[in-house]
């Protein structure tokens, strides 16, 4: 183990060649401990993670521009992912073959493999064109094409409930038995821009974070609609000013339910929405988080730093590292406070 | 004398004997935003009081969760309408990123459009500026849409009252219930679209003969949705929403 790999003060590892540029998502393989991360830098880069947190690089593709999203495939054998050269791209890590396999008018913001477990895989992709696609891999037309009202900034997925936040706060439920009708689309419960958007592991509903330093909280299930509720976190009192931050990614656990929040305030927080108790902060990080994953059985989490772009372009000095931190899952981080 | 910061979240518990100030009205320095915020409660408390916060005996009090929880939610329960003083308290509220559209209750259309840009959207566009040497004019349109903003929010913050009416007879009806035709709004810029997909309505494009998802069904289930009684995950009465009704 390098030693240099090891946080001292928070205790998770940092991975082996992280990324050179601001990373602008994480996913773990649904299978093993593989991660792959999209990256600034037009990379994709995917690691193998040991046991003891130690990483090895395992495989990396290209795209011709800044790559701002990646998933992987229900089986674990594929990863995707979209950029700014508006295609959208796939690696079969049992061959090491890379194709083109999704193409839009603008940016691919947002991908998801969103497939039941044991179909074939489909991966859908939102863009700033506004449009949301479907791909079945062997056909370069989509098999399905929805018209969003605004820019896509946020997607999720876990099947059956797939949904899309976009610009101007609108977010759209799709129930993927009727993929390219959408459920329902709704204005979101939260005052300024979406950020992230992440299914329940429960599937009845997702959880919804902004610039605001807010999530909301909302059930598909007409039924359910009463239990949403919104609460504000990564706010920070310096004195008498509030310093707002940005909910930059929420992560579901895969067994508990419970979720990740984590912001540019440098920190992640563990969430009980159930018994709405804060479970295990985490903070001062090392610099702002970017996105994050669980892993499949939910005893990894990994975490990007990097600049967000928060400040702007004067922002951007280069004094925030870029990397990604894997941390061990505790019980005190994800075990409900409900029953 | 330095100011108490738990007098500021009402939480001091020394009162009249505490060695900290407490501020009675005195104008604060920046403005009346911030003070509203602290004194709301919804401050993240520094890293000292996360121990307690996180403490298994903290249990059933009013977890600093459920006081995070947003009385406006959900939109059922209160009382219906915009008010002018929500307004205000709503857009005085700034996130730290400025380029935001604003919403001002929940569930409910934006009363600010046409000013979301998304940070990724920004980082973009300066990364092909760069690359033609159009910086100066990159960062020059920046802040002219910084700038636009303010004034935007500066005018609403003046006229609450009317923004406050105008934006009901709109929108408010005191439904939170999603509505086929919540959104449409004048000056949005974006275009709906035709609706559905592309390829129609009935008779799923996915489905028609030799489809890609095998036999029956679509892939994307196991053949209807994973649960509830028959019928869509999603309960009784899902209403399908249709772009394009209010373009």
């Amino acid at each position: 183990m390098d030693p240099n790999q090891f946080n001292q003060a928070t205790g998770d590892m940092e991975i082996s060649q992280p990324p050179t540029d601001s990373v602008s998502e994480v996913a773990f393989s649904p299978k093993a401990n593989f991660l792959a991360a999209s990256s600034w830098d037009n990379e994709v880069r995917i690691w193998e993670i040991q046991n003891n947190g130690t990483s090895v690089g395992k495989a990396a593709f290209s795209h011709q521009g800044p790559a701002l999203c990646c998933a992987w495939s229900q089986d674990g054998t594929k990863v995707a992912s979209g950029g700014i050269d508006k295609a959208g791209r796939m690696m079969d890590i049992g061959t090491g073959q890379t194709s083109q396999i999704a193409q839009h008018d603008a940016a691919i913001r947002c991908i998801k493999f969103v497939e039941a477990e044991n179909a074939s895989p489909i991966v859908a992709t939102a863009g700033w064109d506004k449009m949301l696609k479907y791909w079945d891999l062997r056909q370069q037309s989509p098999i399905g094409t929805v018209n969003l009202p605004e820019r896509a900034y946020a997607m999720d997925c876990n099947n059956p409930l797939l949904v899309v936040a976009t610009a101007e706060r609108k977010v759209v439920v799709f129930d993927m038995a009727n993929p390219t009708t959408p459920f329902e689309t709704v204005d979101s419960p939260l005052k300024w821009q979406t950020r992230t958007v992440s299914c329940f592991t429960k599937k009845d509903g997702y959880a919804i974070g902004s610039i605001e330093g807010r999530v909301g909280i909302q059930y598909v299930d007409q039924k359910q609609k009463e239990k949403a509720f919104s609460f504000k976190c990564h706010r920070v009192n310096k004195g008498l000013e509030a310093y707002v931050h940005s909910v930059n990614s929420i992560s579901h656990h895969p067994g508990y339910g419970t979720f990740a929040t984590a912001s540019n305030d440098g920190s992640f927080i563990f969430w009980d929405k159930d018994a709405r108790q804060k479970l295990n902060p985490h903070p001062d990080v090392g610099g702002p988080i970017l996105s994050t994953a669980f892993n499949g059985d939910g005893s990894l989490f990994a975490y990007a730093l990097g600049y967000d772009w928060a400040q702007g372009y004067k922002g951007n000095t280069g004094s925030i590292k870029n990397t990604i931190m894997l941390h061990a899952v505790t019980e005190q981080d994800v075990k409900p406070k409900s029953k | 004398m330095p100011v108490c910061q738990y007098f500021l979240q009402g939480k001091c518990s020394f009162g009249n004997r505490c060695r900290n100030e407490h501020p009675q009205s005195r104008p604060s320095a920046f403005g009346q935003s911030a003070s509203q915020n602290i004194i709301q409660g919804g401050s993240t408390p520094t890293s000292n009081r996360f121990s307690t916060f996180s403490s298994p005996g903290f249990g059933n009090q009013t977890s600093s969760f459920s006081s995070f929880a947003s009385k406006g939610a959900p939109a059922a329960k209160e009382s219906s309408g915009l008010s002018a003083d929500a307004l205000s308290r709503g857009i005085s509220d700034r996130p730290m990123w400025k380029l935001s559209c604003f919403g001002p209750m929940y569930n409910k259309p934006n009363i600010m459009n046409g000013t979301d840009i998304s940070p990724e959207e920004m980082r973009m566009d300066y990364m092909q500026a760069a690359s033609s040497n159009q910086l100066d004019a990159c960062e020059r349109k920046y802040q002219q849409l910084e700038s636009e903003v303010e004034s935007m929010i500066s005018d609403i913050k003046r006229n609450t009252e009317k923004y406050a009416k105008d934006w009901e007879l709109q929108h408010g009806d005191g439904d939170s219930k999603p509505k086929e035709s919540g959104f449409g709004q004048t000056n949005t810029k974006s275009a709906f679209g035709s609706g559905s997909s592309a390829f129609g309505s009935s008779g799923s494009a996915f489905g028609s003969g030799g489809s890609a998802f095998g036999a029956g069904g679509s892939a994307f289930g196991t053949g209807g949705s994973a649960f509830g009684t028959g019928g869509s995950a999603f309960g009784a009465g899902a209403k399908s929403v249709t772009f394009g009704q209010d373009t």
